[in-house]
């Protein structure tokens, strides 16, 4: 497997009233070719803002994005613009993202035109209707507008919009969890069958570790717009090493009725702000393991072995 | 019957779409097609409309008289059977000068408004989009229009330009873009916000692609509450206007008409009662049908 995508130190600061907001902080990782890494937090951690940033739809405030070894932001023009073609993304809300005047077939074919695919509209509609087809979607539903679709079809759209330029990265932002339950599955399916046909690479945003765990190879897991631990699937969720990985885990409601009664106490109190955040962990206001290091310094990003990374100084089980 | 003052109206709407309680709905021509079942005003506005339209395109041939034909045998006189609404002091029909002062009434009513929206249109998206200087530049010039008392303003322009009827369309003119550019400015603020306007900006579509085929489509239900309700307004800025008599003389509209006949209004009240009501009936119309059509787009009116 060869890496299709390297993040390296990205930051993004918005300058607000009052101070900054520190959407993301120093986060960097690596994508290979045709893995899912999962990318789990809670609201407002600074996931969305890392997928724009990726994709380079809003821009860095420092940090280098490398997609299939080029670095974007050494690239201008058209250059870039083909470059970034090969990177997609599915929106988190299948109303606001789809554009209420358009029809299916147009919002479908628009990314098409952009980019001159297609020797003539008519060649360009056929594609349309295939892609329609790949992603379950009646091709006869071709002229009619979004707000004919459930949620759970315009996510279909979506998806089929995003497959239109034959991406090799799609970055999926909540893809579902604007979805009822009973379809968040099929969705998830889908992605994941088209991901076989296509030997597509995802990177996988949600705040719902169930949703994260069914699709990932690899997860990561952040906070505050930092990350927190990184590690292979199944070895996070049956032994997380960061307490705040811990802290996710234990708020999910657990389906094992013998495990209910074991201690949850992890991280109380207030959530920290992005905002001017703590010095330090930017835990150690509430981690039950927190000491004057914690306090004063900073923990980075440190390999564990098997492909584990944590940004804690005193890890769980180690 | 309400008149509507631009500067407050497209103000408050400014306001709510940037506070983004009107959000693009896709139900708009769904709503507004069940407006005209429920509004029957709105109804009657359109069909009232519909017939003026009709009777000033075909106007030589629903009245036998020329307009400009004098009969000196028969001046001033009342309402008969030959001429339905009698004849002014030159001996003219004015049911004939109704019906083809009609033509320059709507004329006036169109071009301008037509003219502030696609002037108000353009100006409206560059300033939302392009944002800094442009946008300063843009809306403190609208705020100074709107700041200014229109029919002073346009009376100005009419002094100075010269009374005409091409300086009358663009005195209207540019006494109503403004309204418009608030407007369109406020909903391209709005929706280039939009999720879909970042999903086009994530497959590459370009800046005035997406100008054109995601923002102008989105505000183009509030154009057409613009447009229709700038109609009515301008035929009431012409008439008042040709009542204080700088309007072209020669553009024989329902105000004008108006203004000629009140020296007569005592002895041939006819002279002033046709074109007035004609004015009346016509901003009613347009009024009715404005209404209803914002009513209908506009969710926070919807009963
Ligand atoms: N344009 C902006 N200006 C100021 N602050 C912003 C902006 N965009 C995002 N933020 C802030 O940055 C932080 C991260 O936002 P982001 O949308 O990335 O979170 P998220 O993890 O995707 O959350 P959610 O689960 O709600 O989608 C939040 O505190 C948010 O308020
Ligand atoms: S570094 Fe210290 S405060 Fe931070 S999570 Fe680890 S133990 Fe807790
Ligand atoms: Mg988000």
């Amino acid at each position: 497997m060869s890496e299709l995508l390297r993040a390296e130190h990205l930051v993004k600061e918005f300058p607000v009233k009052g101070g900054v907001v520190h959407a993301v902080s120093d986060v960097s990782f690596a994508i290979q070719e045709g893995e899912t890494l999962g990318l789990v937090g809670e609201s407002g951690c600074g996931k969305s803002t890392l997928g724009k940033l990726v994709l380079d739809l809003i821009p860095l405030t420092s940090g280098k994005v490398f997609f299939d070894g080029r670095d974007l932001s050494a690239l201008r023009g058209e250059e870039l613009r083909a470059l970034r073609r090969g990177m997609q993304m599915i929106f988190q809300d299948p109303y606001a993202s789809l554009d209420p005047r358009m029809s299916v077939g147009r919002i479908i074919m628009e990314p098409l035109n952009a980019h001159h695919i297609g020797a003539s509209r008519a060649e360009r509609a056929d594609m349309v209707r295939v892609l329609m087809e790949q992603v379950g979607l009646r091709p006869e539903f071709y002229s009619r507008y979004p707000h004919q679709f459930s949620g759970g079809q315009r996510q279909r759209i979506g998806i089929a919009r995003a497959l239109a330029l034959n991406p090799r990265l799609i970055i999926c932002d909540e893809p579902v969890s604007a979805l009822d339950v009973s379809i968040q599955a099929q969705i998830l399916n889908l992605l994941s069958d088209l991901q076989r046909q296509r030997g597509l690479t995802y990177l996988f945003i949600s705040h719902d570790l169930n949703v994260v765990r069914y699709l990932s190879d690899r997860v990561m897991v952040m906070s505050l717009g930092q990350l927190c631990e990184t590690a292979p699937t199944e070895a996070l969720y049956a032994a997380p090493r960061h307490p705040y990985t811990r802290f996710l885990l234990d708020a999910v409601p657990q389906p094992d009725p013998s495990r209910r009664n074991e201690e949850r106490a992890l991280l109380t109190g207030e959530v920290s702000s992005p905002v001017n955040p703590p010095s330090g962990c930017r835990f150690h206001l509430r981690c039950p393991f927190a000491d004057e290091r914690c306090a004063a310094e900073k923990p980075e990003l440190k390999d564990l072995g098997d492909g584990r990374f944590c940004a804690c100084h005193h890890p769980l089980g180690v | 019957m309400k008149f509507l003052s631009k500067d407050k109206y497209t103000r408050t709407l400014s306001d709510q779409i940037i506070a983004a309680e009107i959000q693009p709905d896709e139900g708009v021509w769904m709503s507004i097609r069940h407006m005209f079942r429920v509004n029957r005003a709105a109804l009657l506005g359109l069909i009232l409309i519909a017939l003026i339209v009709l009777m000033a395109v075909f106007a030589p041939l629903i009245t036998r008289y020329d307009p400009n034909e004098m009969d000196l045998m028969s001046m001033n006189e009342p309402p008969s059977a030959e001429h339905w609404f009698g004849t002014d002091d030159l001996g003219q029909d004015v049911f004939t000068r109704v019906v083809f002062g009609g033509r320059i009434s709507l004329m006036i009513g169109f071009v301008p408004s037509l003219i502030s929206l696609v002037l108000g249109t353009a100006l409206g998206l560059m300033a939302g989009y392009m944002g800094r200087h442009v946008d300063n530049v843009i809306m403190r010039l609208a705020d100074v229009v709107l700041a200014f008392p229109s029919l002073l303003l346009a009376m100005v322009v009419m002094y100075t330009l010269g009374s005409n009827i091409l300086n009358m369309f663009i005195a209207l003119s540019i006494i109503n873009w403004a309204g418009t550019a608030r407007v369109v400015r406020a909903q391209t603020l709005s929706l280039k916000e939009k999720e879909f306007v970042e999903a086009a900006r994530s497959m590459g579509v370009s800046r005035w692609t997406i100008a054109f085929r995601h923002i102008l489509p989105n505000c183009l239900p509030n154009l057409i509450v613009l447009f229709t309700l700038d109609i009515p307004a301008a035929i009431m800025w012409e008439s008042s206007m040709s009542f204080l008599g700088v309007g072209d003389p020669n553009a024989a509209s329902w105000g004008l008409m108006v203004s000629q006949g009140k020296d007569y209004a005592y002895m041939c009240p006819w002279l002033i009662l046709a074109p007035g009501l004609a004015i009346l009936f016509t901003v009613m119309a347009f009024n009715f049908l404005g209404d209803g059509l914002r009513d209908a787009i506009d969710p926070y009116m919807k009963t």
